[in-house]
Parts: structure tokens; C-alpha cells; sequence
């Protein structure tokens, strides 16, 4: 307890003197031992980042319950408040450390994710607070003033999830998934499937900064198999996409070369699968039971713990999945459409990690859940259809067996408007670098610490700042 | 550094401090892979095989170019022990000693993580395996030859040689590109002691790499028949014969070393050439030594001209490509109506062109709306219940880019639709069914109108309204503590005209004095901007079925009426709900718009519109993205502009459309050859281009011309689709993308994508390939294998039950007529004439680029598989239809 409290500190410290901080929250020492002892055996680490596109409402998926903060959250949220005994109650390892130095205890989840609420008070998700892009330091003087680096084009969805992705600067070169996975490149040895999985498409976080690694795009349901692809149609393609490279056109070669991807990792894919059925979870059921509807995000999640489960069919021991949720952008009925995706967001999650439970994998599992910024706390409109728009600080989860579970850490705003952190309406300035828990979990899959300034550049500006204890 | 005084640092903190330049005074390598290259090396590979080490090319960056800076690579890897390792290594000459060497003076050699190479050693670090060095060219002024770096490992202790330990690149002085050329005039005169009065003139066009152009010049007045005409060094040999007589047109001339030749090496003929001692000699029968010579000289102020003067061959292949462009598809019609006109006018292709795209935008619109409406009381379900209108909008998509007359004005549609984004994925404009129809219908009307017009319509759009939620917005009442949605004011600005930086008219970005780029806005603006969209609302309603005004600012969505006149007319006004406060919104060419208070609504509204459009970064945005759209991913810098200046004030669209289509940079054929240029196809162009090219059909014809057993939809706007047009109820098709249905405003691919590997390390963009992933390939073959061998149909009730059209008539099915047409009216075996299929497929969907290259693994795979296939049998079609799938018909040029 006692050295909890001094970790947190420190993260005052950090932000009243914008420069302090240190890893010692770790015990790096320690941590270098046992990570050489596990890269020599090549243990098992997989790394999921669920991205929610739009900007996530952070701040009406979890809310206060009571006091004074559940009096400022009333009135700077007025329509799109969420009632108290709706929320589904958690009880924190320690209270909640808010800005303005004072403590709060009682938050409770949305009311369409008991779920969440389940795996927090059971210490298997934590929560990361007003988390955000950041280059250095901001005090809300300076912001006004305009004195201070900021990211670029704050509160734009595209440039604000790209640097959440990678970096909260310009230009965009690499994502953080992209280039840890270039720099885990002695653990992952399969030639003929990607350490890169997305199951939503090319994205931002998978980009490798060498090139060299190029993301393998699943279906939701796992591989898929060419129909009729055989006899002369088959030796057509594939004397096709073999020559490409000779056809002088790097576009159409790129096309070859996902084209040949897909070939070689079907086999692998499809053993994977095989694989995971052996191990008799049965995985529709564990997601329905979490209160799962076969929501696309779902089916992807499922997909994922799949691939994890056949992971012997490939030499890769870090593989690094990238799912994302879309629909987050709730500029207007706030209260329906965040409903809808909470139930999805905290049925595929507990169904995932009940699968991955189920399975043996929940160990070796960290599961990111965050998105380019948070969202205004004040409405945009006078009645019960309002919605919020972009805002800045936000809630990252964490979620996983080596995850510091049921904490609330970081600094929580104090939701006192037009002073303090807000940039107006309730924009709040974040309180931890987005890029210092990529940073931590970056560690955690065996990143050697003498990389992450060349991964994450801007945490020199937080020299000082210790990593927010997301992982035990 | 404040923190030293925390003793217990771990050795993260350390490396921190010190890479923020601080240093500390701790100076402990807390295991750091550097600094033990020499005493680690045989420490930690106790029984691994010594390092085996080779040079490795990297397929397709072995070229650099001097002028752009765009640099080449090659790799050192190693196998065995992973020790730190110093190897040597040495540049050698070209194996061909008449050719260029690289010597170091050309280029810097660096690794691709940072670090300088030093010397003529290659090092990799403890653990590491392999490395990438990057040939960086040195710019000079000199004019050369491509030259040759060639890398050779060195022998050296602690480790062995591969197999492979050389590897080469390329550097030449500039890329081939227009603005690259360098032009060479002469004027014919007399030789020495010859009378006569011939004359005439001679250009020689360099291209970048100064390794080959071409030869134009002619002459008159001979005093006899010519026998013989030479280039060649003054007082030297003939260095080319031209094998032919007469005039010559853009012969090429390969600056190589012929039999005889005087020089060691290509360089020597360059410099002679530079020199002004080669001459172009014309001989005749009166003066077999030689009647009129014309000596080449370099002249730098002559601009390279636009290739006008092209071969048969060539003007085939750019018809096809202009049609690419701007149709959905060519097809052989519509390419023999254009040859016959060029023909007819001397061969001069871009005023045919041009009265093209006129009489496109003459064309009557062909709009959706109406023609939803008539489909809507034909697919009904059993119990009478019509289908969702969104869904026979969808289907309408291709039956309208498959058989419309307006092509060209459908193609402008499609591309502002992913500008001017809206998606059927909100339930909004899902249920908005007529206004969405409206909204597209909208786009097209405007194709020829102005770019201000157009957003002024989509501005004032219900369906928009409902997109980006300014619908029902109200002004704020910071009391109550609300403020108004600021969605639509933030994307007209990023989204629809000027973007988040500031633009040169050519769409460089502007830096300000920090060197950072110039922001166009801050949130202060946004906040500002988001009160000039307040107080709009449906301009109309319906009472007892008829079009009334709305009274009502927070009247609902009404979707369920089949009128849906809110989502049709334009949204107004409602002065109580706008905020007629002061409005200090954006600054541009150092002016801030700022609407003072009191200005009516709709007169502030016209007059922020104006502005947006107006500024000076509005014009490149769109440019770009247009440009994107119609021909190449990457257009120059020049071609921007010149179509910014077409965009002018207003954005003024047939202009606009214009100035891409018939720019030099969209005309010019030698863009075939090029590795770079040109354009992925997006999924639904390239079913489009299939749907067009074999004919796609079903047994259900718009207009009246049905027979026995072909439905006949009597639409009343038929004259709009060509004659014989079949209605192509195909349902959804998973090929990765569908019109209006984007995953978000941004559209379904960024811009500035560019996917890993060669074309990143081109800097070069590839918006579409986005959309490329394994899953998206086999979706879409999976998809093409159905449409090909069993035909498609909207699967649902209403196809099943509408009791007026049959499932089979419904069904669309792909003909093989073209394609058996030219295997049987081509004489020869079954290698021939698959051969010949394969050309007429690669002419139409790939404008003959893989016949223009002399063929490719591509068309050798097609003909081989179509010949052995039986022609009689399906699989013959199928094989011809699925080959729309190979890589290079992927790729629009």
C-alpha cells in the first residue's frame, strides 16, 4: 500500500512540475531478468488492441455514483447524464486519485456493461484515467495561451487515431504495433504468416516503420477458402501472381504479394482453427453466456481467441491483433446509440476472456481497449437526443491476467468546468501520455527498454513520468 | 535530470536522460545492445556455426534518382552465430566497362535505422541479423549516364561468405518525366561545297536518364531521291544509321555503343552529344556524301513538349485509357465511335476528346430518384409490404454505372460522393431513403454547375443534416449548459474544402516561420463555425399526402411515410434557434471572416459558404481528390495547379472535370511503361468494368422492348439508359465496397495511404489499395466465382414474392458473346486464338498495356489456360472473365 501511494506521487509531481518521473514503478531490474530468461524459452505473448472508432464516451462508461464529483458530473452533463442506480457499481483496490488532490471511491460502469463491472471487481481489467495524445506537458494557462506543443490537429477523428496508434506527432511513419513487431522480430521466426493479425482491415498501429512486416488481414470468422479454385483457373492466378513482379508496376505487385499472403497463411490459419477446436472450449456457448448477440465485434474477438488457442500452428510467440469498434462518434442521442455499444463492448469482451480462461491463455493475454480521444462532457442540444463532440482526455482498459487489475489508475478529472483541465466544455487536458501505457505494454511483450524512445520520441518530454502500473 | 536525486532509477531512467541529449553522469550500459562489438564476439555463441554472411537486393528499389533524392537499397544478412560483426566490404566496376560505375562521390551510403556507414564496413549488431543500407545519390550537375554502384563483400575474420555477397543498384540523374526531358535542336543546312535549297529542322528529347530519346525532324527540297540518312560525330563515324527514309517521327535513339563506335564509354557519347559534335546527316543520290546536315544542340530554355504526334498503336491505347477514365467501363463500342472520329480529324485525339466530354454533359441526367420510385410498387412481399427503398437504390447503382448515357456525369457523381461523404451505415440515411436517392441525384446534377452551388445544396440537405448531425441543432444556452454540435462545422472545413493545413495552389503544404506547417483553424473557429449551423431544420413536411412548410423545429424523422418531403427539400432556417451572435471564423490570405451580428441566417450562411469555397486551399483539395478519383494517385505538383486554376473562386466543375481528363499529365501514353503512375482500381469500377464489357443482363429491360420472356419495367425515363438496358438486381456484392456506404465521413481509404513495402518507400500513395486485404481478396473471388458461374439476384422476399417478376428473370448473368466472338473470327489453333482473346481483354480493361509491354507472365498464363480449356465449355468464360482479376488489371494507367 505504501509504495502504491508513492508511485501515485509521483504522477502528481509529474504533471504540478510537467517533468518528473521514473520506470521504477516496475523494478526494471527485476524485469530485464526474467524477460531474458523467457526470451530464451519463447514463452507466449499476445497483445489485442481493440480500438473504438469514433471517440468513446469514456466519461459515461464509467461514472460517479455519488458526492461531489456525481454533482459536477450532473450538472456538466445535464441530458446525457446517466442515472446513479443504473450504474453498475465497482469496488476499486484504492480510490480514485482525482486533480484536484482529493479521492473518490464510487464509480460504477454503464448500465449495459455489468460485465465490465464484473472483470474490474474481479481484477481482471483495470482502468487507465484521462488518458490522451500528448507531445509534453499542458497546463491549461499555456493551452490558452497558446505556449505549448500540442498534438497536431487535435480533435480530428483521422489524425488523432492515427497518433494513437503510433505517436502523437508529425508525420505519421510507423505504428506502435507495427514497430514493436519489427523489434520482437527474434520471436516471431514464421515465414509464412504475419505477427501483425488485424481483423478490421489495413490500420494505422500495424504499420511497420521498415516496411519490412506487412499486416495479415483475417475475415470475422477466420480464414477464408477460395471456391472453385482449382485446374486451370488456379494455374492461371497463380502463374499470374507469381510473375508479377516482373509486370513492372509496384501497385499491381502489392496486389501479387497480399494475394500470395493469403495463400501461405491459409494453411496455417486453417490448422490454427483445427487446433482450437480440439481443445473442446466451446466458444459459442462462452460468448453467449457472457451475453454475447453475434455482434460483428464478437465474432472478431472470437476469431482472435481462436488464433491464440491454435497458436502451435505458427512459430510466431508475439503475435499482435488489432480489432476495431466502430459507431463511436455520438454527436448526437448519446444515451441510445453509447447504449447499444456498451452491451456489445461488455458482452464480447467477458466473452473473450471467458474463452480465453477457458482455454489456458488468459496469462499471456493483454487486451488494450481505447480510442482517439474522449468526447465533450457538455451536450450539443437541450434534450434527451443530445450528443457530445470531440474532446481529448479519455478512459483506457486494460484487460488480461498480467494486468494490474481492479485499479483506477492514473488521475481521474474533477470535472470542474472552465478551470483546472478543461480546455472548454469539458475537453479535458489528459492527465497520462497515451503513449506511456503503450510504452508499458511495449515492455511487457519483451521490447528491449533501450528502444522505447525510439518507439514512443515524445516521452522524453516526460522524463520523470513513471509507467501508470498497468500490468502487475 | 531534475530527478537525479531519486537514486533508485532503474536503467530505463538512464536511458532516457541520456537520449534526450542530458547525459548524466551515470554512464552504466545497463545492457544495451551497442559497445561490445569487439570483446562480445565470441561470447555468447558458444556452439553456433560461424556468421555466414551475403548481400541481399531488394526487389524493387534498386533504382536512385539523383534530381528527386529517392534513394535505393540493398541488405546485409547473415545466418549462424549473431555476434557483433564487422564486415568489409568493396565497390567494384560495372561488369560492362563501356557503362557507368558509381564512384563514391555519387552517393552517401546510410542505414535504413539511422546510422552512417562508416567506411567500407558493414557492422551489425549483437542478436541482429540483417540490416538495410540505404544508396543515398549525391546531387551534382553534371550530366550522366545511369551508373552502377556494385557491392562486393571483402573476405575477413569471424566470418564466412555466402552465396550471394554482390549486389547492385542503379543511379541516374533524374526520373523520367516530362518536366525531366532535355531538348536537343538542329537546323539542316547545306554541307560543305553542296548547292542546293533544301532545309528543315531536327529535335532530339533526352529523357531523364540519358540513356535514350527520341529522334523527330524532316526536311524538303532535296535536289534528288534520298538514299541514306546517319547520326553521326563530327569528324568521326556514323554513330546510327536510320534504317528507313523519309521524315522521322520520335524514333528512339538508345545512347548505347554500337559496332565501331569512337568511345570507351556511353559517358564519352553523352558529353559528345552535350558537346554539340553530333549531327544528323541526310544523303542523296546527287550527293551520296551527304546533301544537308543538322548539328544537335543542347538548348536548356526550350520546355519538352507534350507528346502530340503518337503511333497508331499508341493512340488505340490512350482512347481506352480516356475512357477508363471517364466512364465506367470501355467497351468496344464506345472505343470504335472515338477511332472513327479521331480518324476522321487527322489522328488529333484531344478535340475528339473534348466535344466527348461535351456532349457527355449535354446527356439528361439519369436520376434515382424517379427510378426508385417506379420500382417501389413492383417488389412487394406477400403481404403487399414494398422493400426498403435503400435497398433498390443500391441494386439501381449498377444497373446506372453499367447502362446509363451520362457516363461521364455518373462518374463525377460517384467520385464528389467520396468527397461530399454520406453512408448507408447511419440508420438515417438508411431510413432516408428518396432523400439519400435525392442527395446522389444531387451530385450528379451538379457535375456541371459549381463546386459552391453543390455545397451550398449539401449543406442545406436534410440527409446531410442527419449525417453530420446539424439537423435540429440549436444555439447555445451555456446557462443550461449546452452548446451546438460542432460535427458538420469542423468537416466542412477538414472534409469538403480547405483541409487541416494551409495549401500552395499546387497542394504543397504551406510552413510557417517555425518550419511547421500553417494550421488552417484552431478549435476556437470550430466553436464559432458550429453556431452558423444553428437553428436548421426540415423546410417541409407532409399533411394529408401533400408538401406543407414545416413550422416545427423539433418535428421528428417521418421515415415511415412514403412521402419523405422532409428528407427531399431543402432544411431552413428557424431564426430563434440560429445564433446571430458575432462570428470570428477562419483567416485566409490574411483575412479573418468575420460575420458581424444581425446578418440573417441565410445571408451569413451564403457568405461563409462562399469563403470556404474561395479559399485559397479549397482549390488544391478538391483538385487532388478528384484527380485521385479519375487518373492517378499521385499526380506532380503542376498538374494540381493547373487543375486548381480551372477550379478558380467557385470551383467550377465542367472545367474542373476538363482540365484532369485532357491534362498532358492524364494523356500521356508513355505512363504504360511506368512502374509508378496510374491508379488501383477500386472494387466497384472494376465490377463496373466487367459488367460493361460483358454485357452484363437479366431479363428485365427498363424501357418497353420486352419480348416472351422478358420483363418489361416501362420506366418513363428510359431514354436515359441506353437502348436494350437490363435492370441488374444484383444485391449486395462483397467485393469490398459499395456507392454511399463508407465506414465514416472519411471515406473508405485516406488519401495519403500508402501501403507497406516498395510503394512507402517510394513515398508513393495508393488510396485504394486500403481497401486490400487477404480477407478482401478471397471475399471478392469467392464473390466474382458466383456472379461468373451462377449469376447474381437480390436474395429476399421481395424478389421471391413480388409476384409480378420471376426469380430467374431477376437473375444477372455476364455474356460471353464478346469474348466467344473473338475466338471464333480468329483463324489459327486454339494457342492463337486464346491469345487473341487475351489481347482483347487486356486492350479493353487494361488499355493493351500488357501487349504495349511486349506481354507479361500474365497474358502467357491466361492464354496458355484458355487454350487448354475446352472453348465449347463454360470454363473457357470463365476463365476469360476471371482473369479481370490478375495483378496488372488491378491497375488503371
Amino acid at each position: 500500500m505504501q509504495k502504491k501511494l508513492q508511485r501515485r506521487d509521483f504522477i502528481r509531481q509529474a504533471l504540478a512540475c510537467a517533468a518528473s518521473l521514473s520506470l521504477s514503478g516496475l523494478g526494471v531490474g527485476g524485469i530485464l531478468q526474467s524477460r531474458d530468461a523467457r526470451a530464451a524459452s519463447h514463452d507466449f505473448k499476445a497483445l489485442v488492441l481493440l480500438f473504438l472508432d469514433g471517440g468513446n464516451d469514456s466519461y459515461n462508461m464509467l461514472a460517479p455514483t455519488s458526492g461531489e464529483l456525481r454533482n459536477r458530473y450532473e450538472q456538466g452533463r445535464g441530458f446525457i447524464a446517466l442515472p446513479s442506480q443504473d450504474l453498475h457499481p465497482i469496488s476499486p483496490w484504492e480510490p480514485a486519485l482525482l486533480y484536484d488532490g482529493t479521492t473518490h471511491n464510487d464509480f460504477g460502469f454503464h448500465p449495459n456493461s455489468p460485465q465490465l463491472a464484473q472483470m474490474f471487481n474481479a481484477g481482471d481489467l483495470n482502468v487507465i484515467c484521462n488518458t490522451g495524445n500528448m507531445i509534453t506537458p499542458v497546463e491549461r494557462s499555456a493551452y490558452n495561451n497558446g505556449t505549448v506543443a500540442l498534438p497536431p490537429q487535435l480533435f480530428s477523428h483521422a489524425d488523432q487515431q492515427r497518433q494513437f496508434q503510433s505517436e502523437p506527432n508529425n508525420p505519421f511513419r510507423y505504428g506502435w504495433g507495427g514497430r514493436i513487431a519489427e523489434l520482437l522480430v527474434a520471436y516471431n521466426t514464421d515465414p509464412l504468416v504475419s505477427p501483425l493479425i488485424t481483423l478490421s482491415g489495413l490500420n494505422a498501429f500495424q504499420v511497420s516503420r521498415d516496411s519490412l512486416i506487412t499486416p495479415y488481414g483475417l475475415s470475422n470468422d477466420g480464414a477464408l477458402q477460395l471456391s472453385a479454385f482449382n485446374g486451370l483457373r488456379s494455374s492461371m492466378v497463380e502463374n499470374s501472381m507469381s510473375g508479377a513482379e516482373s509486370g513492372n508496376d509496384l501497385l499491381g505487385q502489392k496486389y501479387a504479394e497480399v494475394f500470395q499472403s493469403a495463400r501461405t497463411a491459409e494453411v496455417i490459419v486453417r490448422n490454427a482453427f483445427e487446433a482450437a477446436e480440439a481443445t473442446g472450449v466451446d466458444y459459442d456457448g462462452i460468448f453467449q453466456a457472457a451475453g454475447g448477440t453475434n455482434t460483428r465485434t464478437e465474432r472478431r474477438l472470437k476469431t482472435v481467441a481462436k488464433m491464440i488457442a491454435g497458436r502451435s500452428s505458427s512459430a510466431n510467440s508475439r503475435p499482435i491483433f488489432f480489432v476495431s469498434m466502430g459507431g463511436f462518434d455520438t454527436h448526437q442521442n448519446l444515451l441510445g446509440e453509447h447504449a447499444e455499444l456498451m452491451a456489445d463492448l461488455g458482452a464480447s469482451l467477458k466473452g473473450f476472456r471467458d474463452a480465453l480462461i477457458a482455454q489456458g491463455d488468459f496469462n499471456s493475454v493483454v487486451t488494450m481497449v481505447g480510442s482517439e480521444f474522449a468526447r465533450t462532457f457538455t451536450p450539443n442540444g437541450n434534450n434527451l437526443s443530445a450528443g457530445s463532440d470531440h474532446g481529448w482526455g479519455g478512459h483506457i482498459m486494460c484487460m488480461g491476467g498480467p494486468v494490474n487489475g481492479g485499479r483506477l489508475l492514473g488521475v481521474h478529472p474533477d470535472f470542474r468546468l472552465n478551470q483546472g483541465l478543461d480546455t472548454g466544455r469539458g475537453r479535458w487536458i489528459p492527465t497520462t501520455p497515451g503513449s506511456l501505457c503503450s510504452a508499458e505494454l511495449a515492455l511487457w511483450m519483451d521490447v528491449p527498454e533501450t528502444e522505447l524512445l525510439s518507439v514512443f520520441p515524445t516521452l522524453a518530454n516526460f522524463n520523470g513520468a513513471p509507467v501508470p502500473g498497468i500490468i502487475v | 535530470m531534475k530527478f537525479t536525486q531519486r537514486v533508485s532509477l532503474g536503467p530505463v531512467l538512464v536511458m532516457l536522460i541520456s537520449c534526450s541529449g542530458g547525459g548524466g553522469g551515470s554512464d552504466s550500459s545497463g545492457g544495451g545492445s551497442s559497445g561490445s562489438s569487439s570483446g562480445g564476439s565470441s561470447g555468447t555463441g558458444a556452439g553456433a556455426p560461424i556468421s555466414q554472411v551475403s548481400l541481399v537486393e531488394v526487389s524493387g528499389e534498386t533504382l536512385a534518382i539523383e534530381k528527386s533524392g529517392q534513394f535505393a537499397r540493398f541488405q546485409i544478412s547473415r545466418t549462424g552465430e549473431s555476434a557483433a560483426l564487422t564486415v568489409g566490404f568493396s565497390l567494384t566496376a560495372n561488369p560492362d566497362p563501356g557503362k557507368g560505375t558509381a564512384t563514391n562521390a555519387d552517393f552517401e551510403l546510410r542505414y535504413s535505422d539511422g546510422d552512417a556507414v562508416e567506411g567500407n564496413t558493414l557492422t551489425l549488431a549483437s542478436g541482429q541479423n540483417s540490416r538495410f543500407i540505404e544508396v543515398r545519390p549525391v546531387s551534382d550537375a553534371l550530366n550522366e549516364v545511369p551508373e552502377m554502384a556494385r557491392f562486393s563483400l571483402t573476405a575477413g575474420a569471424g566470418y564466412t561468405l555466402g552465396t550471394s555477397t554482390t549486389t547492385a543498384i542503379s543511379i541516374i540523374d533524374a526520373a523520367n518525366t516530362q518536366a525531366n526531358r532535355k531538348v536537343f535542336l538542329g537546323t539542316f543546312v547545306p554541307q560543305e561545297g553542296v548547292g542546293t535549297t533544301a532545309s528543315g529542322s531536327a529535335s532530339f528529347i533526352l529523357q531523364g536518364g540519358n540513356d535514350v530519346g527520341r529522334l523527330n525532324y524532316r526536311f524538303s527540297n532535296l535536289t534528288s531521291q534520298q538514299v541514306d540518312q546517319h547520326i553521326h560525330l563530327i569528324n568521326g563515324p556514323v554513330l546510327k544509321d536510320i534504317g528507313f527514309s523519309g521524315p522521322v517521327v520520335d524514333d528512339p535513339w538508345e545512347l548505347i555503343l554500337e559496332n565501331g563506335a569512337p568511345f570507351n564509354t556511353e559517358q564519352e557519347l553523352l558529353d559528345a552529344l552535350f558537346e554539340g559534335r553530333i549531327y544528323i546527316n541526310i544523303h542523296t543520290a546527287n550527293h551520296p556524301g551527304g546533301e544537308i546536315r543538322a548539328v544537335m544542340i543542347y538548348d536548356a530554355s526550350v520546355t519538352p513538349p507534350i507528346k502530340t504526334v503518337l503511333t497508331e498503336q499508341e493512340v488505340d491505347l490512350d482512347i481506352v485509357r480516356f475512357l477508363n477514365q471517364a466512364t465506367f467501363g470501355a467497351r468496344p463500342d464506345d472505343y470504335n465511335a472515338l477511332r472513327i472520329q479521331i480518324d476522321a480529324d487527322g489522328g488529333n485525339r484531344m478535340p475528339v476528346y473534348s466535344e466527348w466530354i461535351e456532349a457527355q454533359f449535354q446527356q439528361p441526367v439519369t436520376e434515382f430518384l424517379p427510378f426508385i420510385d417506379a420500382q417501389l410498387e413492383i417488389f412487394i412481399d406477400a403481404r403487399s409490404e414494398e422493400e426498403p427503398g435503400n435497398l433498390i437504390r443500391r441494386d439501381a447503382f449498377w444497373t446506372v454505372a453499367a447502362f446509363a448515357n451520362d457516363q461521364l456525369r455518373q462518374r463525377v457523381a460517384y467520385a464528389l460522393s467520396q468527397i461530399l461523404v454520406i453512408s448507408e451505415l447511419n440508420s438515417d440515411v438508411r431510413n432516408a431513403h428518396r432523400g439519400t436517392a435525392d442527395y446522389y441525384d444531387t451530385l450528379a446534377r451538379h457535375a456541371t454547375l459549381t463546386y459552391r452551388a453543390l455545397l451550398g445544396e449539401v449543406t442545406r440537405h436534410s440527409v446531410m443534416g442527419a449525417y453530420l448531425s446539424h439537423l435540429r441543432n440549436e444555439k447555445e444556452d451555456p446557462a443550461a449548459g449546452f452548446y451546438p454540435d460542432e460535427n458538420y462545422a469542423r468537416e466542412v472545413m477538414q472534409l469538403f474544402t480547405f483541409g487541416l493545413v494551409a495549401r500552395n495552389p499546387d497542394g504543397s503544404i504551406q510552413l510557417g516561420p517555425d518550419s511547421l506547417p500553417v494550421q488552417t483553424y484552431d478549435n476556437n473557429v470550430i466553436k464559432e463555425m458550429a453556431k452558423v449551423f444553428t437553428g436548421l431544420s426540415f423546410g417541409k413536411t407532409v399533411s394529408n399526402g401533400q408538401m406543407v412548410d414545416n413550422t416545427n423545429f423539433a418535428r421528428g424523422n417521418g421515415f415511415g411515410n412514403g412521402y419523405q418531403y422532409r428528407w427531399t427539400e431543402p432544411m431552413k432556417f428557424f431564426a430563434g434557434r440560429h445564433d446571430t451572435t458575432e462570428k470570428s471564423l477562419f483567416t485566409d490570405k490574411g483575412t479573418q471572416l468575420v460575420i458581424p451580428a444581425g446578418v440573417s441566417p441565410d445571408e451569413e450562411l451564403d457568405r461563409v459558404l462562399d469563403a470556404l469555397v474561395a479559399h485559397s486551399g479549397t482549390g488544391p483539395y478538391v483538385a487532388k481528390r478528384l484527380i485521385q478519383r479519375f487518373v492517378t494517385s499521385n499526380p506532380s505538383p503542376d498538374y494540381i495547379e493547373r487543375v486548381t486554376g480551372a477550379f478558380g473562386e467557385t470551383g467550377d466543375m465542367t472545367a474542373v472535370i476538363r482540365a484532369i481528363l485532357l491534362d498532358e499529365e492524364a494523356r500521356n501514353p508513355t505512363v504504360m511503361s511506368d512502374s509508378m503512375l496510374g491508379k488501383f482500381k477500386e472494387p466497384v469500377l472494376q465490377l463496373t468494368a466487367m459488367l460493361r464489357l460483358h454485357q452484363a443482363y437479366s431479363s428485365v429491360v427498363i424501357g418497353n422492348t420486352g419480348t416472351d420472356n422478358v420483363f418489361s419495367l416501362n420506366y418513363q425515363n428510359a431514354g436515359s439508359f441506353e437502348q436494350g438496358a437490363m435492370l441488374l438486381r444484383m444485391g449486395s456484392m462483397d467485393i469490398g465496397q459499395e456507392a454511399l456506404m463508407a465506414p465514416s465521413v472519411f471515406n473508405f481509404y485516406s488519401p495519403d495511404f500508402s501501403p507497406t513495402g516498395a510503394l512507402s518507400r517510394n513515398s508513393l500513395v495508393a488510396p485504394e489499395l486500403e481497401l486490400v486485404t487477404e480477407t478482401q481478396i478471397y471475399t471478392a473471388f469467392n464473390e466474382y466465382d458466383r456472379l461468373i458461374r451462377q449469376g447474381k439476384r437480390r436474395n429476399n422476399r421481395y424478389t421471391r414474392e413480388n409476384g409480378i417478376i420471376s426469380l430467374e428473370q431477376l437473375r444477372v448473368r455476364l455474356s460471353d458473346s464478346r469474348v466467344r466472338a473473338v475466338w471464333d473470327a480468329t483463324a489459327g489453333d486454339d494457342m492463337v486464338k486464346a491469345r487473341s482473346v487475351a489481347d482483347f481483354l487486356d486492350f479493353y480493361m487494361n488499355a493493351g498495356r500488357l501487349n504495349y509491354l511486349g506481354g507479361t507472365p500474365t497474358l502467357s498464363a491466361m492464354t496458355d489456360a484458355m487454350a487448354a480449356s475446352n472453348p465449347g465449355s463454360g470454363e473457357f468464360f470463365e476463365l476469360a472473365t476471371y482473369s479481370a482479376l490478375l495483378p496488372e488489371f488491378m491497375v488503371q494507367k
